[in-house]
């Protein structure tokens, strides 16, 4: 024990530059009374004397910690040189320590040479009961061996009564001293340090703390081997847990744990705290007090030096580890650097990121993620949490603005950084790696972003597959199932969600969410596929199970429920997906308030499915409402905002809102584009939304080429058969009759009407409609007679009696007949058409004209102008300015009607018809939305079609 | 090793400390132990027994060594507290003067092993000390409380036991106790800050 060390105390000192006499007087004699006093009455005396004067108070405490307990010790007397203890002569005196004094001895019996370090309890600093104790628990230790601790030899009670123990004599330097002598750089003396630790873990293996590490008690031996002193003293001369006094007199302040300072309970983090104090001094004197520019080895020493001992290591064995991996410049094992404070700090910091990012998760459905935690090993789940919350911890210091020089970073950057990151880090757990990919992939996903998720979540799954222990792989597969599934990927999502389904099903309890979850995914890609009925099955099984899960009215089975309404409205069974679309935002506006993501995506459904009934007006609102939140929430340039806006659009559009409609429409065609893939789905509700309103101008040449596109694209996408791409094909036919092109019509819709015939719930009465309609403009009236028909029943079955479309439908129906020239089926349906009509206005507002015209048009056309004129009249008065921009069809065909039925009272005859002519000759398509009165009108009046 | 050189004859010490002089440093590491076990045997006898004698007269051999060290043409000594006190300022000076050439050596590459003397002179300062700081950080502790400064010269410099240094400066026994803990730890906080 020789040698001075000379770096540790080179830094600036200043820090009582301030004191005065005065001050100091009163320091020293506030330090003679609490340094008198046990350390449980320290506390009471320092807040007295300080007298709320912080400044002394924390000067005094840190004299305190700076104490030397053993300073206030009384020398021991100067002793001769002792008598021969057990088998050994003393020889020479090695120094004092607070317990006793050190001796060199020699071995003079049993035959062989030894040196020993003989220690030498103090007199009275043992009962007869602890010295009796002492020689039992010697016996435990002499067993102990270890090539970096010097081992207990043996141990007795001198002739004096005084106990004493022989250790194992190590010539050596203390650590610090044989550093400096060395001049040794950072990583030499933690690699020095290394096998100290695990020396240590050794000991807590075998349940031996030591208590007191410190330089003093770690030597270097002359082969430069790290040997540990003194293992197991502290203990044996201390064996009562919590008694202060002891325990203070057997260590040395500089390096003792708050809980040593405190009579708080020694355990192995005791000595971690040791270590790590010990090894930031030798490593402050090496860095010139920068420990800063040595990456995580900084985070490892204040991880190691923590005040709470539970914050520490909990190991030696952990401390090494680390350490190991610093000196391999690898991130260290246990994701140091992740203590609670500094972590919340920062999430505090990114609150909001954070919170947006679980509205997203929750929105777009990753449910799973959080239900398959119950089903997890707890103490896997917490190892790899740790893990993983460290790694967001450090994506989410990475997007500190600070660093990122002033730019505050998009959540987009945080994951692009973040996966970035987890490709460049090597070293993690692959469950910890799995588990990360799968949260990036899902927060990936949740923004929009499938290309970059799925790659990540197939990653994840691929190792997983390799090693499933964690139970982890259904999670993953789902995820890879549902991001397919967004893509419209469906022919790739369906094994991967059913294995995923049946994962779950044989591993997990029957009612466990992640099971339905899976059962709604896979409900969902059905649905996604058209397949609407196999949905509905899966849908109402998922929501059956929620309701028993979580309750009826709870906010989870809402979700389900939500699903299920969609897909009931799509089937057609509209009055049952209206009724459950109401609870559902029932129970979520209740739960959730009205602002949340949720309670958008119900009020989307509820307003979607309102626009197709009359209720513009409601559903205009409820979308407007949903976009609103969407928008605050995701941000406007999110796809989510987009799908709204599709939808609002149509509403919009459907209300003449006509401008309104295309901005919103070519805003979400940019955003999806921009977002999404060319070939998403909804691309193609969006051209399909610019194509309608080309439509509603009557526009059907520039309508086409769009509706062309939509109809590729869905085929592409979704498949032939599926029924988007047969609305598509129905829509692109509706212009294609207008357009003139009946025959090319009626081949798309006979096509659609082809595949359509298995009906699995999803029939349409637009399409007979439609196919009818190009029948009639190609003469093919009998056929177009019965396609109405069917359309008509349709409708009556679906909708009921009284509804707007099966009075339309009707309508069209006795139009067919009509010119099938079976006049009085066409005058019976016209009739009870306008009759349902009636019966829907005295509920809904509708336009009657859009009855009582065709059949005036059909009277007249049977030259009975008296009955016709009073409908035609009620019909102009109904119909005002706005209707004639509206439906620029109904206003100069009731001018045309009347003129045939006579000259118009107080109008100019002439100049009226040729007003009347002008504005219907205008109207591209007009002939396949004029009534076949007026179509003969056009040709004999107008001059139209003449050649 | 006290024994031997309290059976060296007065030729050894004088041979010693003339080869100082000349520039051999090893010369005093040699001398210096012997003189200052002397001064402590002597504290030890003097102090312990007590009785009243004020005046003490130090041996041949400390005479010889402080005259030398001194530069002074002979030793005047009042009373004993005058002789541990300047025993005290003796070693202080010399242990500055070391260790700074020790760093001037440093820095020209040389190694010089400036423990192995302060152990050898059994004198209780800590090996890590940095001698420099401690030497600014006593000036300090001087201009605030002179006599706790002198408590940790006669310990540190002259190795005086506690009990010693109470009744060398005729105080409470305990008082010292508290005092020098109270030093050390102010002194640590100094240089380590």
């Amino acid at each position: 024990m020789s040698g001075l060390a000379t770096d540790d105390v080179s830094a600036g000192m200043n820090p009582q530059s301030t004191d005065t006499s005065e001050r100091f007087a009163r320091m020293r004699e506030a330090f003679h009374r609490v340094v008198d006093l046990d350390l449980s009455q320290r506390e009471s005396e320092i807040a007295r004397l300080s007298a709320n004067d912080d400044a002394f108070e924390a000067d005094l405490r840190s004299l305190l910690q700076h104490t030397d307990e053993a300073d206030l010790l009384s020398a021991p007397e100067p002793t001769a040189l002792p008598p021969q203890l057990g088998p050994f002569r003393p020889v020479r005196k090695l120094g004092l320590g607070g317990m006793g004094e050190v001796w060199l001895a020699a071995r003079v019996e049993g035959g062989f040479e030894q040196q020993v370090a003989i220690k030498r309890v103090r007199e009275g600093a043992l009962s007869p009961e602890l010295a009796r104790s002492f020689l039992r628990e010697r016996q435990i230790l002499a067993r102990f061996s270890h090539p970096h601790i010097a081992h207990l030899v043996d141990g007795g009670v001198g002739p004096d009564g005084r106990p004493w123990l022989a250790m194992e004599y190590i010539d050596g330097q203390r650590i610090d001293v044989w550093c400096e002598a060395r001049k040794l750089d950072v990583a030499a003396r933690v690699r020095l340090f290394v096998p100290i630790c695990e020396a240590v873990a050794f000991a807590h293996r075998n349940l031996v703390i030591h208590r007191d590490l410190k330089p003093a008690n770690l030597l270097v031996d002359a082969d430069g081997r790290p040997r540990l002193l003194d293992f197991g003293i502290a203990r044996l001369l201390d064996p009562q847990p919590g008694q202060q006094t002891r325990t203070l007199a057997a260590m040395t302040p500089a390096y003792a744990a708050p809980e040593q300072r405190e009579g708080g309970d020694i355990t192995t983090a005791t000595d971690v705290y040791q270590l790590g104090a010990v090894l930031r001094q030798l490593v402050l004197a090496a860095a010139d007090g920068e420990v800063a520019r040595h990456g995580d080895l900084g985070h490892i020493l204040d991880k190691a030096v923590m005040a709470l001992p539970a914050e520490r290591y909990s190991g030696a064995a952990m401390l090494s580890d680390d350490l190991c991996d610093w000196l391999a410049r690898r991130s260290p094992r246990s994701g140091i650097g992740s203590h609670r404070e500094r972590l919340k700090k920062i999430l505090w910091r990114w609150r909001w990121p954070l919170a947006m990012f679980a509205a997203v998760l929750t929105a777009v459905g990753s449910g799973g993620v959080l239900a398959l935690r119950e089903a997890r090993a707890k103490a896997r789940e917490a190892e790899v949490s740790q893990q993983t919350t460290q790694f967001l911890t450090n994506l989410f210091q990475g997007a500190d603005p600070a660093i990122a020089r002033g730019a505050v970073l998009s959540a987009q950057d945080l994951l692009d950084q973040g996966s970035a990151r987890l490709h460049a880090t090597m070293h993690l757990q692959t469950a910890v790696r799995a588990r990360l990919l799968h949260t990036i992939a899902a927060t990936y996903a949740a923004l929009g972003h499938y290309d970059r998720a799925l790659s990540l979540a197939e990653e994840s799954l691929a190792a997983r597959r390799v090693d499933d222990e964690s139970g982890e792989l259904a999670e993953s597969l789902d995820q890879v199932g549902n991001i397919l599934r967004l893509k419209a990927e469906y022919g790739r999502a369906e094994p991967v969600l059913r294995e995923a389904l049946d994962l779950r099903v044989a591993r997990l309890s029957r009612d466990d969410p992640a099971i339905i979850e899976s059962t709604a995914h896979l409900a969902a890609l059905q649905a996604a596929k058209g397949d609407f009925k196999a949905a509905d099955v899966l849908f109402a099984q998922a929501a059956r199970a929620a309701k028993i899960r979580f309750g009826e009215d709870a906010v989870e089975t809402a979700r389900y429920l939500d699903s299920y309404a969609v897909n009931l409205d799509d089937m057609g069974r509209r009055t049952e997906a209206l009724a459950l679309y109401r609870h559902v935002l029932a129970i979520r506006e209740s739960a959730l308030g009205p602002d949340d993501a949720e309670v958008a995506t119900t009020l989307i459904s509820l307003g979607v499915h309102l626009s197709g009934s009359v209720h513009h007006e409601e559903a205009a609102r409820l979308l407007e409402r949903a976009l609103a939140i969407r928008t605050r929430i995701y941000g406007a340039s999110h796809p989510i905002v987009a799908f709204a806006k599709i939808d609002l659009a149509g509403v919009y559009a459907d209300m003449g809102r006509l401008d309104d409609a295309e901005r919103l429409g070519k805003e979400s065609l940019a955003n999806i584009r921009a977002n999404l893939s060319p070939e998403h789905p909804k691309v193609s509700e969006a051209l399909n939304m610019l194509a309608l309103i080309r439509v509603v101008r009557r526009d059907f040449a520039g309508a086409v080429p769009l509706q062309q596109a939509v109809v590729q694209n869905l085929v592409a996408a979704l498949g032939e058969d599926h029924p988007d791409a047969l609305t598509a094909k129905n829509n692109l036919a509706y212009s294609l009759v207008h357009d003139g092109r009946a025959a090319e019509a009626e081949l798309q819709l006979r096509e659609v009407l082809a595949r359509k015939r298995d009906d699995n719930g999803q029939g349409s009465a637009h399409d007979r409609q439609n196919l009818a309609s190009a029948l009639s403009l190609q003469g093919k009236h009998a056929e177009a007679v019965e396609w109405q028909r069917r359309a008509y029943e349709i409708q009556k079955s679906r909708e009921g009696e009284i509804s707007p479309v099966t009075a339309v439908a009707l309508r069209e129906l006795a139009i067919a007949e009509e010119l099938a020239g079976a006049d009085a089926g066409a005058e019976r349906d016209f009739r009870g058409a306008l009759a349902l009509a009636e019966q829907v206005g005295k509920t809904d507002p509708i336009a009657l004209r859009g009855w009582r015209v065709p059949l005036a048009a059909f009277l007249i056309g049977k030259g009975r102008c008296n009955e016709a004129v009073p409908l035609l009249e009620n019909s102009l008065d109904e119909s005002g300015d706005e209707t004639a921009s509206a439906d620029p069809v109904a206003h100069p065909q009731m001018l045309l009607l009347l003129e045939a039925c006579g000259p118009i009272v107080g109008q100019q005859p002439e100049e009226h018809l040729v007003d009347a002519c002008s504005a219907l000759l205008s109207l591209p398509g007009v002939e396949a939305d004029s009534y076949p009165t007026t179509r003969k009108l056009l040709a004999s009046r107008c001059g139209a079609g003449r050649d | 090793m006290t024994a031997e050189a309290m059976s060296d004859p007065e030729g050894e010490i004088t041979r010693l400390l003339h080869r100082w002089q000349e520039g051999d440093s090893t010369s005093l590491d040699t001398l210096l132990p012997e003189v200052w076990a002397e001064l402590r045997r002597i504290a030890a006898h003097e102090l312990r027994a007590n009785a009243g004698h004020e005046t003490l007269q130090p041996t041949a051999l400390i005479n010889d060594v402080f005259v030398r060290l001194l530069g002074a043409s002979q030793l005047n000594i009042h009373d004993r507290k005058h002789l541990f006190t300047t025993a005290a300022k003796l070693m202080r000076q010399i242990l500055i003067d070391r260790a700074r050439a020790q760093l001037r050596e440093k820095r020209g590459g040389g190694q010089w092993q400036r423990a192995d003397f302060v152990e050898a002179m059994a004198l209780p300062i800590d090996a890590q000390t940095e001698l420099p700081a401690l030497d600014q950080a006593l000036d300090a502790l001087a201009q605030l409380d002179p006599r706790i400064a002198h408590i940790v010269e006669l310990r540190y410099f002259v190795g005086l036991e506690v009990s010693e240094v109470a009744r060398l400066l005729e105080i409470d026994e305990r008082t010292v106790y508290r005092d020098w803990a109270f030093a050390r730890a102010w002194l640590r906080k100094r240089m380590e800050a």
